[in-house]
């Protein structure tokens, strides 16, 4: 009883550090844990693989800081992946402050792949609109609405952007969402033009889009930092996605544990309250409360 | 280099500033967190200027002058001229033109949501759900243990469980859960009992569930009749599609949660400390 009164009574900064220091500990080691791979992993690695040689994919940079931690391995992994096949690259965004992140990684990946800007990426800067932005894209053409390049280059003066012209061009949407954007891409992209779409989404959102997945709207989803280290799996180069997963799963079995302690505090606690004040169980005093608790005063 | 080094010690810093708010609230931490709200609103409009006003509107016009595009250099007047209405709302006299434009993308918005929706979610979905409930024979999987599970489960509790616990709703759903787990492993894992594992496979589980949880979930927020009796029945199990749906969301937040914090720590260690500190200690002495 004593050490569930002491547990009722810690210091929630106390979980904090324990946290911090299962959260660090794995990170100094950078071991690569096994990782099984999950269907839906494994389809959206599929579905790129199957865009040929000189084959062209979309990126759209659907997120900002925020959300770096899950989507920028992601994105790295795939953009690996993409240069790896000798995929070419146009990058956009959906959100102004996810444009210099895409180009952080497009500069990254294309250098560890010897690519150069313009024969083999692009990255055509941020455009709002949003789903009028993607019928548009589809409708009209890409030219009315990029013409020039993030830096204010010819978007035309990258030789493979001159055949180019809408969705009909573009092999693959990869959507990097931490927000509405994904479904807009599905809803208007693809099923309006028959874009075949790719999601990356952060952890939080990968729940709600399993429909896509399932009623087949997109070949592919890849959640959260997990689907990252998935990803670097497949493409055999470990990264921070996959750094992260021993952090990952160490912090998962002390939140586990946290839980179950929790739950045993409070039914103890409650047990012993329902004993009754003055019997031999008192409360425990949940969060520094006197033994018994306001709930057994006598409000008269 | 040393724009490099400065900048990680500032990124540094200022992760530590927001992170000590788990201590408690400080004057360093509303510093970061102004900071952090101010350089995103002006870099947003950056952006949104060079990246859009500035070429979509200045740098068109010029160039479609230039090519002899009288009409569509001209007629960027009309977005220029909405996008100023929009400014109006500032000068309450006239805060009324900004009504204009704003329902120009109201109208704009809506017209293409109908058709997105209806072509892009609820034609899609429907289909996605419309799902066949039989299979030839073949491998269980995890949604046929399931399946087993609920339907001993419902059956024990009906006919056993619920009389022998006296009315005792939770144990009773215990016991009786416990009992469909139980029977599975025991009857279709371990004697592998040959004509219920065929039965059993024919059903398309994973669809049945999808199809039965879609349909009571309906139910669920059908709300103009009472919840009793069948209805009632279709409702609760509804309510506990909804739940594991929660479950499941709420699982992937805490993993992502997490996974923020390792970005933070990713960086804090790799490359502040051992690119910012360790490095150039390195690289002096």
């Amino acid at each position: 009883m004593k050490l569930l009164k002491w547990l009722a009574s810690l210091d929630r900064r106390v979980i904090y550090v324990l946290v911090l220091i299962v959260t660090i500990i794995p990170l100094i080691w950078k071991s690569s844990p096994p990782i099984e791979i999950s269907p839906e992993v494994q389809m959206a690695y599929n579905s790129l693989d199957k865009v040929p040689a000189g084959g062209i994919v979309m990126f759209s940079i659907d997120y900002d800081g925020a959300s770096e931690a899950e989507l920028q391995p992601m994105l790295m992994a795939m953009l690996r992946h993409c240069f790896a096949r000798n995929v070419r690259v146009i990058m956009t965004a959906q959100w102004p402050l996810g444009m210099p992140l895409g180009q952080m990684a497009l500069d990254s990946a294309a250098a560890e792949f010897d690519k150069v800007y313009g024969a083999d990426y692009i990255n055509v800067g941020y455009r709002p609109g949003g789903n009028a932005l993607m019928v548009g894209l589809g409708k009209s053409g890409f030219r009315q609405y990029f013409l020039r390049d993030f830096r204010g280059m010819p978007i035309d003066s990258a030789p493979f952007m001159r055949t180019v012209h809408n969705y009909g061009q573009i092999d693959r949407l990869v959507g990097l969402e931490a927000g509405a954007s994904g479904d807009l891409w599905v809803q208007y992209a693809g099923a309006q033009f028959g874009l075949r779409i790719i999601l990356g989404v952060a952890g939080v959102m990968a729940t709600s889009m399993y429909p896509y997945l399932d009623a087949k709207q997109i070949e592919g989803l890849v959640g959260g930092l997990r689907g990252a280290a998935e990803y670097e799996t497949l493409i055999s180069h470990p990264h921070r996605g996959i750094w992260g997963m021993n952090s990952q799963s160490y912090v998962h079995v002390l939140i586990v544990v946290l839980v179950i302690l929790g739950n045993l505090t409070f039914y103890f606690e409650r047990r012993a309250k329902k004993k009754g004040p003055g019997g031999r169980g008192q409360g425990i005093g949940v969060g520094g409360q006197a033994p018994g608790g306001p709930q057994t005063q006598n409000p008269a | 280099m040393l724009g490099t080094i400065i900048s990680t010690w500032i990124a540094a810093t200022l992760t530590i500033a927001i992170l000590s708010f788990l201590y408690k609230d400080n004057p360093l931490y509303r510093f970061a967190e102004h900071l952090y709200v101010g350089v995103s609103a002006a870099f947003t409009v950056v952006i949104f200027w060079y990246q859009d006003v500035w070429p979509l509107l200045v740098g068109n016009f010029g160039d479609f002058l230039r090519a002899g595009n009288k009409v569509e250099a001209w007629i960027l007047i009309i977005p220029a001229t909405l996008g100023i209405m929009m400014w109006t709302r500032f000068i309450p006299k006239v805060a009324w033109v900004s009504r204009i434009p704003l329902g120009l993308i109201i109208g704009i918005g809506a017209g293409l949501g109908i058709a997105g929706t209806i072509h892009g979610l609820v034609l899609p979905q429907l289909r996605g759900t419309m799902l066949p409930l039989a299979n030839p024979p073949g491998e269980l999987g995890f949604g046929h243990g399931v399946l087993f599970t609920i339907i001993i489960a419902v059956l024990s509790y009906v006919l056993l469980f619920r009389r022998l616990t006296k009315g005792n709703q939770s144990w009773a759903t215990f016991w009786s859960i416990l009992s469909g787990l139980v029977l599975y492993i025991v009857l279709i894992e371990i004697l592998k009992v040959g004509w219920l594992r065929t039965a059993l496979s024919v059903i398309a589980a994973d669809n049945l569930i999808i199809v039965v949880a879609v349909i009571a979930t309906i139910l669920y927020f059908y709300f103009s009749r009472e919840h009793k009796g069948l209805f009632g029945v279709g409702s609760r199990i509804g309510i506990a599609a909804i739940m594991i749906s929660f479950g499941a969301s709420f699982g992937y937040t805490v993993m992502a949660r997490v996974s923020l914090l390792i970005g933070r720590c990713s960086f804090l260690i790799n490359d502040w400390i051992l690119k910012g500190i360790v490095a150039p200690l390195r690289h002096i002495f």
